[in-house]
């Protein structure tokens, strides 16, 4: 089903529920797999997807179609996830050192090379950028998500996303490649 | 260094392949060997992403939309947990935040003057949102709290509201809708009204 025809459905109360359905099964686990990768904790967001579904089932009604559908609903799964993330940071501004995340990753020994060890290395590695940065890494690399679109999103200029990225990759590298070295 | 084929697919993404050509490209050009660490981490499932565990949060999400469509507003439900307990948070937050906003419109008409018993009768001379804002009653006050405090969460804020004042209103109040005194506020003028 496309944009188009969700919409449709979705604005006749007969098929409304069937449509947001629809719309759950397409983009649920995308939101999901996205936000998570923000906050870095499955419980958050599974709360956060809660919530951003719900808004989206109460302003979807509104949605002019300016953008892509899946554009709008990123947009305000990413703003819930940085208002978390501001509110974690002004709640416990010391979680993220207890909780290890605000330290470099472990160097990689050779045994490492288990995938499920590299991403939780990965999203420690993430957990350390700013909060724009990690949006516009995670948008651009796990979303595929073009410059022009990523500008929409977060209201910025191309440029400024593209030494955004420059950073972030930068810095995931400085983490993670040195460990790669010693692997290869 | 390794080349940047996809190794596995990235059930994660929105693009199950992995990134697209351009982007794996940007990325060997930014930092050589990255795409490879990456193509593994991929294979890792993230947590949570279980078809068991998205299954229990699609029924969660259905739950509280169905529940909350009737009344048109709170997305009031049969929660999770720890979203019960945010509910509840917001809910005895934003009781604080409306003694607040009656208490600066009481305040401002006083200073002004009038009671608030006898609002201006001349809309057309009350066109900034504060002035609206001291026109409302209260069942209009704390239905447009109620949904900006829904809408547009500030725990901090409303947590360090409710730690000044105590206040009480009864659940009736916060039953009615405040879709219509919403239609023309701009996001400035929600964040005045959490401000205030």
């Amino acid at each position: 089903m496309d944009d188009a025809q969700l919409l449709q459905f979705f604005r006749d109360p007969k098929t409304r529920q069937s449509a947001f359905k629809a719309l759950l099964q397409q983009y649920q686990s995308r939101v999901y797999a996205h936000v998570y990768r923000m906050v870095g904790q499955a419980e958050d967001a599974a709360d956060l997807t809660q919530e951003v579904f719900v808004r989206v089932w109460n302003k979807l009604d509104g949605f002019e179609g300016r953008s892509k559908l899946y554009t709008w609903i990123y947009r305000i799964a990413t703003n819930e996830a940085l208002a978390h993330l501001e509110k974690r940071r002004r709640h416990q501004p010391t979680a993220l050192e207890e909780s290890g995340l605000s330290r470099a990753p472990e160097p990689f020994a050779s045994e490492d090379l288990d995938p499920e060890k590299i991403a939780r290395y990965l999203q420690q590695a993430m957990d350390t950028l700013p909060p724009r940065q990690r949006q516009v890494f995670l948008l651009r690399y796990y979303e595929d998500m073009p410059y022009q679109d990523m500008a929409a999103v977060l209201e910025t200029s191309e440029g400024a996303l593209k030494a955004t990225y420059h950073h972030a990759v930068q810095k995931i590298q400085k983490q993670l490649l040195a460990a790669l070295a010693r692997l290869d | 260094m390794k080349p940047t084929e996809p190794q596995a697919p990235y059930p994660n993404g929105s693009n199950p392949d992995g990134p697209a050509p351009e982007i794996r490209s940007e990325l060997d050009a930014l930092a050589p060997g990255l795409n490879a660490m990456l193509d593994r981490a991929a294979t890792a499932p993230l947590p949570g992403t279980g078809a068991e565990e998205q299954k229990q949060l699609e029924a969660a999400i259905l739950a509280r939309i169905q529940v909350q469509e009737p009344k048109g507003l709170s997305g009031e439900g049969p929660l999770r947990p720890r979203n019960h307990i945010r509910h509840l948070r917001s809910w005895s937050a934003a009781v604080a935040v409306v003694a607040v906003v009656l208490f600066a419109g009481w305040y401002a008409l006083d200073q002004a003057g009038q009671g608030p018993s006898t609002p201006n009768p001349d809309a057309a001379a009350c066109q900034s949102f504060d002035c609206q804002l001291q026109r409302l009653d209260d069942q209009q006050l704390s239905a447009l709290v109620h949904q900006v405090v829904w809408e547009a969460p500030d725990d901090a804020l409303l947590e360090a509201a409710a730690a000044e004042v105590s206040w009480t209103m009864s659940a009736e109040v916060w039953q009615e809708s405040a879709d219509a005194l919403l239609e023309d506020l701009t996001e400035e003028e929600l964040g005045t009204l959490l401000n205030l």
